[in-house]
């Protein structure tokens, strides 16, 4: 009998140097994909590895269970010894392992709930097996239905629209002064990690220019090539700030940069367009009263921080709504694997039966020779009723199993009882 | 009959509105229900209404105070409608669709509780026909912008203020919004211009054998004021390049400014033009 499993270690089951030893490189995927279908019972397969798991889901026979199919693939594989991992390996059979799949597909396994990536990653996964060739209808029907779920977790709750880091929690902020920031010139003043990753955000969103500022001409240049955009020296008149739209600052200078009184002469030059101010630094490089300033808006770490936190339950509000889309989409994969079986099934029990009936009528005809027609006609309705009545309970009962799981088990069992394989 | 069509189109718009609420003020709130079916459906009301009224007199019935006001209801919600379609704002129908109620209670009231002897007199000069909808065009765009710039306004201060609430998410941008504003104020005040020509044309259509006192006919007044405030705005700014809070508040201001030139034309002398007076049917001079 067949069992979807999901065998794996995540970011709640396992440390990072677990999972950064068993991480399977993309140029390592074909070969392990090959080697998990090669499994003693394996029947199809599919590998997902990305930073924070590592994930097999397998179609296995039932009777090959312990210590083969998927559970021995990462001793296998890795040459490594099962003291190592076993104890943070997780093992899900049937509904779980498919309730898991969904969950992880609509990123509520994720590490930051509603991130966007994951989605993208089940699908290039599923994609690089299917060209490994060991895929078959259920995990084909499996994962596009994961696929299916996961957008739908996405598009009909709002798990995914609200920043939950401060890089994106910035841009976000961007895009709601701003709407579309195309066109739009964002100077990022501070050349650490947190600008780079607004850069890398920027340009996701489709900033127009990015400017890198630094006091020293040859720093500024370096970050600008860093981040593919245009240096400019930072000087205290803010002349530098004149083409910008949005100002980042994430600096560890010990005073304020940006001060009041420039930046109210440079709003007049600019004829009061909007100037969208993020100071992420601490201590604060922005004067706070800029704020106060017409169409100036100004945010700082605490205020970034207060929107995420509130993003993050938002989320987990959402996750909720998710959950109930999880639930359905297991509900309709179980269906699916019942109807699978159970049509072809009955259809085969019966066909079994009528070959019998037909076999043993004519043998016994045979040896009546005698009997009249009307007498011969008598016993072919016998044989008919009494196979129609041998048939009729198991077809019945088999159409009307209470669960996708019960039916694939009574349809396996018929067709072992029977020999309708053979 | 005409009540029946109101009244409908008055709960249509209370049901737009409560899935419009429903859509913009909870968090988290992705569908957006079926306050658009129902604005629809009021405008479906308040048409047929009109449509039904003119056939029955064979001309456009826009001759009493009653109808004055249900046609600017007309042209406001389609306005509002078109807007939300185009800029996919729900608050949009939020903040429209009790402007509308608005216009149209109130024509419900003044029908039962201040009935004017007012004889249903339908105008038939094309001319009239053009001048009345394209000024009701131009008064429903200065209506939508500002309703973004009360958009413009909430969100400004939330930024400001740093308090986020529900609606905050189902905001567009702050910029978009000040744009939005900006052009509707521009073609609103390009139609009036263009309605205030037609007004001279019809007037020379009808050769008058009365001169008409502008000065004694509040709509004819409030118009050039009207007129003159939002050309003022576009200069202050396209010209002097205002700030977008303030040209916010001067478009909320022109707003309430119309409501008052609807509403007060009902107290035009009988001589004047527009009077919806007690004793002349209006445009009773130009029915030809």
């Amino acid at each position: 009998m067949i069992q979807i499993v999901a065998t794996g270690l995540n970011h709640r089951s396992a440390p990072l140097e677990l999972r950064e030893r068993f991480a399977i490189r993309n140029d390592m995927l074909a070969e392990a994909l090959q080697q998990l279908y090669a499994q003693p019972g394996v029947e199809e397969a599919v590998i997902l590895s990305t930073c924070n798991r590592v994930e097999l889901y397998t179609v296995e026979l039932e009777q090959h269970e312990s210590g083969h199919g998927s559970a021995s693939f990462f001793r296998d594989f890795f040459q490594a010894s099962e003291s190592q991992y076993i104890n943070h390996l997780y093992r899900y059979h049937n509904e779980k392992a498919v309730r898991h799949l969904f969950t992880v597909a609509s990123s509520l396994d994720s590490m930051v709930v509603g991130e966007p990536q994951i989605l993208g990653q089940v699908k290039d996964f599923f994609a690089r097996a299917q060209e490994s060739g060991v895929t078959g209808r259920f995990l084909n029907s499996l994962f596009s239905r994961a696929l299916c779920v996961g957008k739908r977790a996405r598009s009909e709750t709002a798990i995914g629209q609200m920043a939950v880091s401060v890089p994106y929690a910035a841009v976000e902020l961007a895009k709601k002064v701003f709407d579309s920031l195309k066109g739009k010139n964002a100077v990022l003043l501070g050349r650490g990690k947190m600008s780079d990753i607004t850069a890398r955000h920027l340009r996701n969103a489709g900033i127009g220019n990015l400017y890198a500022a630094n006091r020293d001409p040859e720093a500024a240049a370096e970050f600008a090539a860093r981040i593919g955009g245009v240096p400019v020296t930072y000087e205290p008149g803010l002349e530098f700030l004149t083409p910008a739209d949005i100002v980042m600052c994430s600096t560890n200078a010990p005073h304020l940069l940006v001060t009041l009184e420039p930046l109210r002469k440079l709003m007049a030059k600019r004829h009061n367009r909007v100037l969208l101010l993020i100071d992420i630094s601490v201590p604060r490089a922005i004067d706070p009263a800029a704020n106060n300033l017409e169409g100036v808006y100004l945010f700082n770490i605490d205020h970034l921080q207060e929107i995420i936190e509130e993003n993050m339950r938002l989320r987990m509000d959402e996750a909720r709504k998710a959950s109930v889309l999880i639930e359905e989409g297991v509900q309709e994969f179980f269906d699916w694997m019942g109807s699978l079986d159970i049509v072809p099934t009955i259809k085969a029990f019966r066909d079994h039966l009528e070959e019998l009936r037909a076999s043993e009528l004519s043998r016994v005809l045979r040896n009546l020779e005698g009997f009249a027609p009307e007498q011969r006609e008598l016993i072919e309705q016998f044989s008919r009723a009494l196979v129609n009545k041998i048939g009729h309970q198991p077809s019945a009962r088999l159409r009307a199993a209470a669960d996708p799981e019960r039916a694939i088990h009574y349809s396996n069992a018929l067709r072992h009882l029977f020999g309708l394989d053979e | 009959m005409n009540n029946l069509f109101t009244l409908f189109s008055v709960l249509a718009l209370g049901i737009s509105f409560y899935f419009s609420a429903r859509f913009s003020l909870r968090r988290g709130e992705t569908r957006t229900g079926n306050a658009r079916l129902f604005a629809l459906l009021a405008l479906a009301a308040l048409a047929a209404q009109f449509g039904f009224a003119s056939f029955r007199q064979h001309r456009l019935a826009i001759g009493t105070f009653r109808e004055y006001l249900d046609f600017f209801a007309l042209v406001v919600l389609a306005a509002s409608l078109g807007a939300t379609l185009l800029t996919r704002s729900q608050i949009l129908l939020l903040l429209l669709t009790p402007v509308v109620a608005g216009f149209g209670t109130a024509s419900l009231i003044l029908q039962h509780w201040f009935p004017a002897p007012e004889a249903k007199l339908s105008l038939g000069n094309a001319f009239l026909g053009v001048h009345v909808l394209l000024f009701a065009l131009s008064y429903a765009l200065f209506f939508l912008a500002a309703a973004f710039s009360t958009m413009f306004l909430a969100l400004d201060h939330i930024l400001k203020s740093k308090r986020y609430p529900s609606f905050y998410f189902k905001l567009p941008g702050l910029t978009k919004l000040d744009a939005y504003s900006g052009r509707a104020t521009l073609a609103g005040l390009l139609l009036l211009t263009v309605a205030m020509a037609t007004a001279l044309a019809t007037l020379y259509g009808a050769r008058l054998s009365h001169p008409v006192s502008a000065a004694r006919d509040f709509t004819i007044g409030t118009a050039i004021v009207i007129w003159f405030y939002y050309a003022g705005h576009v200069f202050a700014r396209v010209r002097l390049h205002w700030l977008s809070k303030r040209l916010s508040y001067l478009s909320l201001c022109g707003a309430l400014l119309i409501l008052l030139s609807y509403f007060a034309a009902k107290t035009s002398p009988a001589s004047a033009l527009h009077g919806f007076g007690n004793r002349q049917p209006a445009g009773a001079r130009l029915a030809r």
